[in-house]
């Protein structure tokens, strides 16, 4: 069986069209659509530790990666109820924990797969083009200036300061989880699993780029004020991008299995 | 077949491909010759891994042999 990413484009613009048509008052149904994709991207990582069970190294990475991926489905699904049907400030709140917890299992998860492709002592620059290392940088700058140099408000109180900050640090993580997939990519050259790893990249910069400006207009999209709260988009179609990658790689490995039964 | 051989495409299948396909590996070594396991095994690598790393990992095997 052929995951179609075609199906997958088409559920991103189905729930992209009621976010775009929808009238602010029905923002609540959009919101509670969303929270399907963080679960779904989980669901997915679950299948893939299933595929490759918990004593070899993939199976390990993938359940760390998984477990970052269930904080931020929980921290998505606070940060809905906070707002939604409590009518609380979401921020600064315990889904801000969620989601800055889910950060460093991410990271692990995502070095140990670069550990695994790249065994021995490696300098991501002897690795990778220098353009990849440019645009690195580049992020990493705005992330300094918004996620963290503008993030600070000398008026908030220490916490709300701390979990500001936190997001921009975790981002600055992301990008170097990045430069570690992206130089999977280039070890694995034209095979299937630099693919996978392609789709996965393609999530993590979605989600650096909705953090990115998030940061910025996170006032905005709070009040649910068009069109900052499309930032959900991205993140959605990051959830999306990394679901696909898992899912697809799941099914990839069980044809495997299969011609293998038939040899 | 070498023991060592067997242990190590079970090591290589585990890591990337997961136990179940490693499991259904093991399967083939009763009645298949070394040369088709070898070239089977070349084949599968190559689509997952590439070129490249797939003869890196072929030529770590071709050691046992």
């Amino acid at each position: 069986m052929k995951l179609k990413f075609s199906l997958f484009l088409f559920i991103f613009f189905l729930v992209s069209s009621a976010y775009v048509l929808g009238v602010e008052k029905h923002a609540i149904i959009n919101q509670t659509l969303f929270l399907i994709f963080p679960i779904f991207a989980t669901l997915t990582g679950l299948l893939a530790i299933k595929t490759y069970s918990l004593n070899n190294a993939t199976g390990k990475s993938l359940f760390l990666i998984t477990t970052g991926l269930f904080f931020w489905a929980v921290g998505e699904i606070v940060w809905y109820i906070f707002k939604n049907l409590l009518n609380i400030d979401p921020f600064p709140s315990i889904a801000d924990g969620f989601f800055i917890l889910g950060y460093p299992f991410i990271v692990i998860g995502l070095y140990k797969e670069f550990k695994k492709a790249h065994p021995k002592p490696t300098s991501l620059h002897r690795i990778l083009p220098v353009s990849y290392m440019l645009i690195a940088l580049l992020l990493t700058a705005i992330v300094l200036y918004f996620g963290v140099y503008s993030a600070y408000d000398s008026t908030a109180v220490f916490l709300n300061n701390m979990i500001a900050i936190s997001y921009g640090i975790g981002d600055l993580f992301l990008i170097i989880n990045l430069l570690f997939v992206l130089s999977m990519i280039q070890a694995y050259g034209g095979g299937r699993l630099a693919t996978f790893w392609k789709a996965i990249i393609l999530g993590f910069l979605l989600f650096l780029v909705a953090d990115i400006i998030f940061a910025i207009y996170n006032i905005e999209y709070t009040e649910n004020i068009k069109p900052y709260i499309y930032i959900d988009l991205l993140w959605m179609a990051g959830y999306l991008s990394l679901a696909y990658a898992l899912l697809d790689n799941c099914l990839y490995i069980h044809k495997v299995k299969k011609r293998i039964q038939q040899l | 077949m070498n023991t060592l051989f067997q242990k190590d495409i079970y090591e290589l299948f585990l890591k990337y491909f997961g136990r179940s396909t490693a499991e259904a590996y093991v399967g083939l070594y009763a009645d298949k010759s070394e040369d088709f396991i070898l070239l089977s095994i070349t084949e599968l690598l190559t689509e997952y891994l590439g070129k490249e790393k797939a003869q890196e990992e072929i030529d770590k095997l071709k050691k046992y042999l």
